[in-house]
């Protein structure tokens, strides 16, 4: 492991690689990801693999369609098959407040150059005649949202992390962070020491425990989250459906159905516990009852496996990101409450161009850490659970 | 073939009941599995694989495999080694992945 690194990232998710290749591709010379697990562990590697335009706010769609241009480009940018399929998030509304919402979403979404629509309960029923519309009185859809395999996205970053020098680190859990006089010095680890002036927590649902380092209350709550998948089966839906709190789709070309659900009362914690089983036998009933009501059509099929993972959770639901004045040095890309898979391209992007440029393409002022302190949050909408 | 006599199982085979294999009649006994009955009957392939199609049999014979899956009553992906035969299943070989619609 090298003992001096211009910029330490901690964190092998989807957005600390992204950040390291990014910075990498823009000059900066020894860069070293340290990750207390292996690539993917947290919650790059137990998402639902889906990617969306389809959200509320200017900023969130703008990072969104800036990061599905890559993602739907990966393969021309970069030579790999991220398995990019399209096929547009269903997302059934059963509340006249809903409908109202989405429509203002959507109507914003297209300013944005975000091709959603609303579609009406017949439309919903000729595209989508599995689908059980009772009680249903629109959907959005937005066909450019769809599935992304995750693990092709790790393994394609760390390929090219590699290919540009960046040093990643599995099993090197970072325990400290030293400075001096306010400023960044160093990363303390369990396998060694590192010398650098410029730190990037991308730690997801472990933010608050780095923050802690730097004596920073990050307001970023791990939550559990959980999901399923069944055995493979002839490919014929092609959208992700989603109520709300259930959601589930097909991944391609494979055919295995993806499935979750969110519980409100699924506690927010100060630190990942470590005793939590990932997984629920309440989860199991309680998606399946609703995978039956809202496609009957999956009533056969059976489950080969469930998991779990955790959100990093927001007051807002929004993220973090950015410099933080308080700690020279220390940026931030966290907090992204759920969805920050489909995020991390273009986050890895912005990162390299504050660190190395000081200013970004698009401007996140508004999502950085102090907003908590000026009382300016900024809800999302548009969260799936 | 039909295993009559072993050291530890015993096999209460019920009456003789009738089922169709791909549309063929055939006959098989209550308490047997959909694969033991096929199999007793002289039939080998019970799907084709996926990719490849290429022929899948008997394998595992406890529902782990997914060699044996086969549409029955127009359900796809039934572990037909460890599912027991009735009367009048309409019991398909299954070429691929299972289809709903």
């Amino acid at each position: 492991m090298k003992n001096k690194a211009d910029v330490v990232i901690i964190g092998a998710g989807v957005h600390g690689l992204a950040a390291a290749f990014n910075l990498a591709k823009k000059g900066v010379k020894d860069i070293v990801v340290c990750e207390h697990k292996y690539i993917g562990y947290g919650a790059t590697g137990r998402c639902a693999a889906g990617v969306r335009e389809q959200f509320g706010l200017p900023l969130t769609i703008q990072l969104a369609k800036n990061s599905m241009d890559v993602t739907v480009n990966f393969k021309e940018l970069y030579g790999y098959d991220i398995e990019y399929t399209p096929g547009g998030y269903l997302w059934l509304l059963y509340d006249e407040k809903d409908v109202d919402l989405w429509r203002n979403n959507i109507k914003l979404q297209n300013s944005l150059g975000v091709n959603s629509v609303l579609l009406d309960v017949d439309e919903i029923k000729e595209k989508y005649p599995y689908v059980n519309v009772k009680g249903v009185l629109a959907a959005t859809m937005n066909p450019r949202d769809g599935y992304v395999n995750p693990f092709k996205v790790l393994y394609a970053y760390k390929e090219m992390c590699e290919k540009v020098g960046v040093e990643i680190n599995s099993y090197t859990t970072v325990t400290g962070i030293r400075r001096e006089n306010g400023k960044i010095t160093g990363v303390e680890t369990d396998k060694g020491n590192i010398q650098t002036d410029t730190v990037i927590s991308c730690a997801g649902p472990y933010s608050r425990r780095v923050g802690k380092m730097v004596d920073l209350d990050l307001p970023v709550y791990p939550q559990r989250h959980e999901m399923l998948v069944t055995e493979p089966i002839k490919v014929f839906f092609p959208c992700m459906v989603i109520t709300g709190p259930w959601y589930a789709f097909q991944t391609k070309p494979h055919g295995s159905v993806l499935m979750g659900i969110t519980f409100p009362d699924e506690p927010l914690h100060d630190d990942v516990p470590s005793l939590q089983p990932a997984s629920s036998w309440r989860f199991l009933e309680e998606a399946l009852k609703v995978a039956v009501d809202i496609m009957p059509v999956l009533k056969d099929v059976s489950v080969v496996r469930q998991w779990g993972g955790y959100y990093d959770m927001t007051p807002d639901g929004q993220q973090i990101i950015g410099a933080v004045p308080e700690v020279p040095g220390f940026y931030l890309s966290c907090g992204w409450s759920g969805h920050g898979f489909q995020m991390g391209h273009i986050t890895g992007r912005l990162l390299s161009e504050l660190i190395v440029d000081g200013t970004t393409s698009i401007d996140i002022s508004k999502s950085d850490l102090g907003r908590f302190a000026r009382g300016e949050l900024i809800p999302e909408p548009g969260i799936i659970g | 073939m039909r295993i009559e006599q072993h050291p530890v199982l015993c096999f209460e085979r019920g009456n003789k009941v009738s089922f169709t294999f791909d549309g063929k009649p055939m006959e098989g006994y209550e308490n047997e599995t959909i694969a033991a009955a096929l199999h007793a009957s002289g039939v080998k392939i019970l799907s084709y694989s996926s990719e490849k199609n290429h022929p899948r049999g008997f394998f595992c014979a406890i529902g782990k495999c997914s060699s044996c899956f086969m549409t029955v009553d127009g359900v796809p992906n039934v572990r037909t080694c460890v599912t027991k035969l009735r009367e009048g299943m309409k019991v398909e070989t299954q070429r691929g992945k299972g289809e709903l619609l």
